[in-house]
Parts: structure tokens; C-alpha cells; sequence
């Protein structure tokens, strides 16, 4: 079968900089953060406080009824959905459902009802469990309650990659479109992780950022030589992906194209990052777009903030691109939204096609200190307005190792 | 209505926001607007406010009469009447 193009729709996000596209773009822009004093009940229970929340409230999409058995995983994922299928001006009677479907990633699901309930049971002895806490608590609950909404007969598929998952669900769904298995799919990630026992145990890996005491919005200093680990955050970012020649036969606007995805594995070690591992997703996704490495003129990096992942992306980045790696730009956003885990790759990749479409750089934060290990243009502390941007690329790495990346066109 | 009625009635109207009109002895889940998992939530509920254990497999109503008289057979088996 002939390979189809893959248009990009619709958008949709929840954030730590605010819930619809525009307004987390305008955000990124602006050099907000997003970070900042957990606010928790047991935040003083923790030795890092910081983290990046959504601002969200559930009363404003869901009845109390439908509230009590979504997970906080799933709350997020139908709201960006919502978003999403209203920008691409869907409507489910007209489509054929059974050829259209949903592809999400997430790291932990429904980890909030998961701790919760736990907590009830050995923190205080609870006899009895709620009844929708399976429901509530398993992974592809996210993606089943986003099928249920819109009656989607297709795939309905859940990635789990750690913090590669996001990208890895799009990339999967932009490839059963363009193999001719699907012909819409509702594609990204959510994730809701900060909960008391989540916490904890990131605390244990000792990956986490030290709060910047002076500024606890910039704790996350990616690329920066005083850079001293990741943030953790919470949100989602769904987007809609439809065969090319569906999407203008029905008039609809097309955002930008997604041209090229790879995905590899690391298969050295199960934190530490591998230059070979990432430097070969890139190219195999540049392969997969048949773009040579000169045409993508910026790069959302992975960029976690930990002194290990930013050298050797750096190092990934300059092993693929040459001579091009000094001239294309590369931010890390995370420096902003902090790291979504699981929803990462699809609100970085959100990110990525907001600027194609505003033809914008948004920058890297808190990068006041310059490491002769990271060296390549970060569009350092101040975004870029009216740049020449017609390639997007956007990186995801992961724990584990499984890389994924994304190609995309401006239109 | 007996106490166990007026309990069973609040947890329902609470939980899933529906109108305490509905709750007759002879509605049905059907017409109260619950599934069976719904019901699993309302004997979970009970159970907390009355201190009792309903067992697994008596759980099988067909209307809110049915619902009311297993919390009370179990009221009156566990000694927390």
C-alpha cells in the first residue's frame, strides 16, 4: 500500500501553563513558569517540594458523579481531547468510527486512585476497596474513557515507555494512518503523578532538581552548567491526526504535517542515556521524513535537567546534524512545564507544532550559567518571534531506553 | 421510610447526583439511573457509615426494596441494628 500523508487537526492541552493551546504557547513564549512550592496536603512530608501542577478543576467539565470515577489521568486526557476534536471540527455522526481510533501514552495511569486507595487500605485499614478502583487505576483507562466519549470503534491503544510514551503513541498512530489501518486518530499522553507515594519515590532516584531557593520557579536548568535534575509535572496534550486527503476533502484547516517518527532502543542501561541510542532515533526519524539533516531549523529537546541526559543529547544532537548542530536551535521546555513524564513527548511535540504555526522559538529557562559540554544555540532566556521554521523535530528519551522522535512541517 | 431506607437514599442522591423522587421501593437500578458496579458502591458505602460486611455474593437486587431489606437481613446478622 502507498504510503498516506498524516495532517495534524486539532489540539488540545492541560498544563502547568494553562489549559488550551494558545494559552500554554503564549506562556512558553513569555518565559513563564510553570514550576513551583507543591501545593499538597503532605508537602511538608517531602524533602523536594517542587513540582509542576495544573491549575484544574474538575467541577468545570465533569458532574460530580462522572468526576468520582475518572481518575485525575483521565480528567486531563478528556478535556484535551475535547480540545482537540473541537479544533479539528469533527463531529462523530459524519466519520466512520471504526476507522477512527485513540493511541495515548502515560507512565504510572491512574497512580492518584491507585496511592489513594492504597493508603485507605494500609494506612487505615479499610475492609473494602471502591468498586471502580481497577477501573480508575489501570493504565489504558485514559485512552478507554476518550473511546467511550466518542463512541470510536478503531484502535484503542496505550503506550507505556516511561517518559518516551507520549511520543511513542503518536508516532504509532501516525503510522497506522499512514499504513491505511486508521484514518483519524486522536493521539498523545497524560499523566498525573503527584501524588504522596509517586513523590516519594522519585525522592529515592535521586533525579530530582534541587529547589533554587532564590526562585523556586527555576529550578529546572536545563543545558545550564548549575543544572541539578528534573521536575516533575503533571497535565496532557492530545492532538488529532487524519489521513491527509480525508482532512481536505472535509475542508478542514491542517495545522502542520507530521512527516517522519523513529523509535529505537537505548539497550545499555536502564537510567543512563546513550549518545549512540539517541543519535540513531533522529536520524532514522530524518530517514523517515527523507528530509536531510539541514532542513529542521529547530529542535524541542528532551532536555530533562540532569547533568547526564543534556550532554548527551548535545553530543546525539552534533553526531546527526554536523555542522548544522551549531546553526539549528534547540530549547528544552521543560524548563517551563517542567517533565510530564508520560504526556512529555506530546505536550513537547504540542510545543513543536505551535511554533511552526507562529513561526516562534520558545526558550530555554534558566540557562544562566553555560557548561562547555552543552554548547549548541538553546535560545537561551528569551524566545524567538518571526523566525523561518519549516522542520520541527521533537526528541523523547526515556528510562528504560526506548527513544522516540518526531518530525513535523509547517503548512 | 425506615432508617436503612433513608440511608440508602442519601448515598444513592449523593453519589450520583439523582432525585430523591426516584428512589421508590419498587425502582429498579434501571430507573434510578445506576449499573451494577453503581450498586457494589452503594453496599461499599453502607457498609462504612453502618459498620457491617456485606458478603460478596449476596449482592443481587433487583429493586431498591431489595437493596434496603439485605442491609437490614445483614444489620440484624452482624448485631448492628
Amino acid at each position: 500500500m502507498s504510503r498516506r500523508r498524516v495532517a495534524v487537526t486539532g489540539q488540545g492541552v492541560v498544563s502547568p501553563l494553562g489549559n488550551d493551546p494558545a494559552t500554554f504557547f503564549a506562556a512558553l513564549m513569555a518565559g513563564k513558569s510553570g514550576i513551583g512550592r507543591l501545593q499538597a496536603d503532605f508537602a511538608d512530608q517531602l524533602e523536594c517540594r517542587i513540582a509542576a501542577q495544573a491549575d484544574f478543576d474538575p467541577a468545570l467539565h465533569f458532574s460530580k458523579r462522572q468526576a468520582a470515577n475518572l481518575d485525575r489521568v483521565s480528567q486531563f486526557a478528556l478535556v484535551a481531547a475535547r480540545q482537540a476534536v473541537a479544533e479539528a471540527g469533527i463531529d462523530p455522526a459524519a466519520i466512520d468510527l471504526s476507522r477512527t481510533g485513540i493511541a495515548l501514552g502515560t507512565g504510572m495511569g491512574g497512580a492518584t486512585s491507585l496511592d489513594e486507595s492504597y493508603a485507605r487500605l494500609y494506612r487505615e485499614g479499610a475492609a473494602r476497596l471502591n468498586p471502580f478502583i481497577v477501573l480508575m487505576a489501570m493504565n489504558g483507562a485514559a485512552a478507554s474513557n476518550i473511546a467511550l466519549e466518542y463512541r470510536l470503534a478503531g484502535p484503542n491503544y496505550t503506550y507505556t515507555t516511561a517518559c518516551s510514551s507520549s511520543a511513542v503513541a503518536i508516532g504509532e498512530a501516525y503510522r497506522l494512518i499512514r499504513h491505511g489501518y486508521a484514518d483519524t486518530m486522536l493521539a498523545g499522553g497524560s499523566e498525573a503523578v503527584l501524588t504522596y507515594g509517586t513523590l516519594r519515590a522519585w525522592e529515592a532516584l535521586r533525579t530530582l532538581a534541587k529547589e533554587d531557593e532564590a526562585d523556586p520557579g527555576a529550578s529546572c536548568k536545563p543545558f545550564s552548567a548549575d543544572r541539578s535534575g528534573l521536575v516533575l509535572g503533571e497535565g496532557a496534550a492530545i492532538i488529532v491526526l487524519e489521513d491527509w486527503e480525508r482532512a481536505v476533502a472535509r475542508g478542514a484547516t491542517i495545522l502542520a504535517e507530521l512527516v517522519g517518527y523513529a523509535s529505537g532502543n537505548d539497550s545499555t542501561h536502564m537510567t543512563q542515556p546513550s549518545v549512540a541510542g539517541q543519535a540513531a532515533a533522529m536520524a532514522a526519524a530524518l530517514r523517515d521524513a527523507g528530509l536531510p539533516a539541514d532542513a529542521v531549523g529547530y529542535i524541542n529537546a528532551h532536555g530533562t535537567g540532569t547533568q547526564l541526559n543534556d550532554k548527551t543529547e548535545t553530543q546525539a544532537i552534533k553526531e546527526v546534524f554536523g555542522n548544522h548542530a551549531c546553526r539549528l536551535a534547540v530549547s528544552s521546555t521543560k524548563s517551563m512545564h517542567g517533565h510530564l513524564m508520560g504526556a512529555a513527548g506530546a505536550v513537547e511535540f504540542l510545543a513543536c507544532l505551535k511554533a511552526l504555526q507562529e513561526q516562534a522559538l520558545p526558550p530555554t529557562r534558566n540557562l544562566a550559567v553555560p557548561d562547555p559540554e552543552c554548547d549548541l544555540d538553546y535560545v537561551a532566556n528569551q524566545g524567538r518571534k518571526a523566525v523561518a521554521l519549516d522542520y520541527a523535530m521533537s526528541n523523547s528519551f526515556a528510562f528504560g531506553g526506548t527513544s522516540a522522535v518526531l518530525v513535523a512541517k509547517r503548512i | 421510610m425506615t432508617a436503612t431506607a433513608e440511608l440508602l437514599t442519601r448515598i444513592i442522591c449523593e453519589k450520583f447526583e439523582v432525585d430523591p423522587a426516584k428512589i421508590k421501593p419498587e425502582a429498579t437500578p434501571e430507573d434510578i439511573g445506576i449499573d451494577s458496579l453503581d450498586i457494589f458502591d452503594v453496599v461499599f458505602s453502607a457498609e462504612e457509615a453502618l459498620d457491617i460486611k456485606v458478603p460478596n455474593d449476596n449482592v443481587k437486587v433487583a429493586n431498591f426494596q431489595d437493596l434496603v431489606h439485605l442491609i437490614d437481613r445483614v444489620r440484624v446478622a452482624q448485631g448492628r441494628t
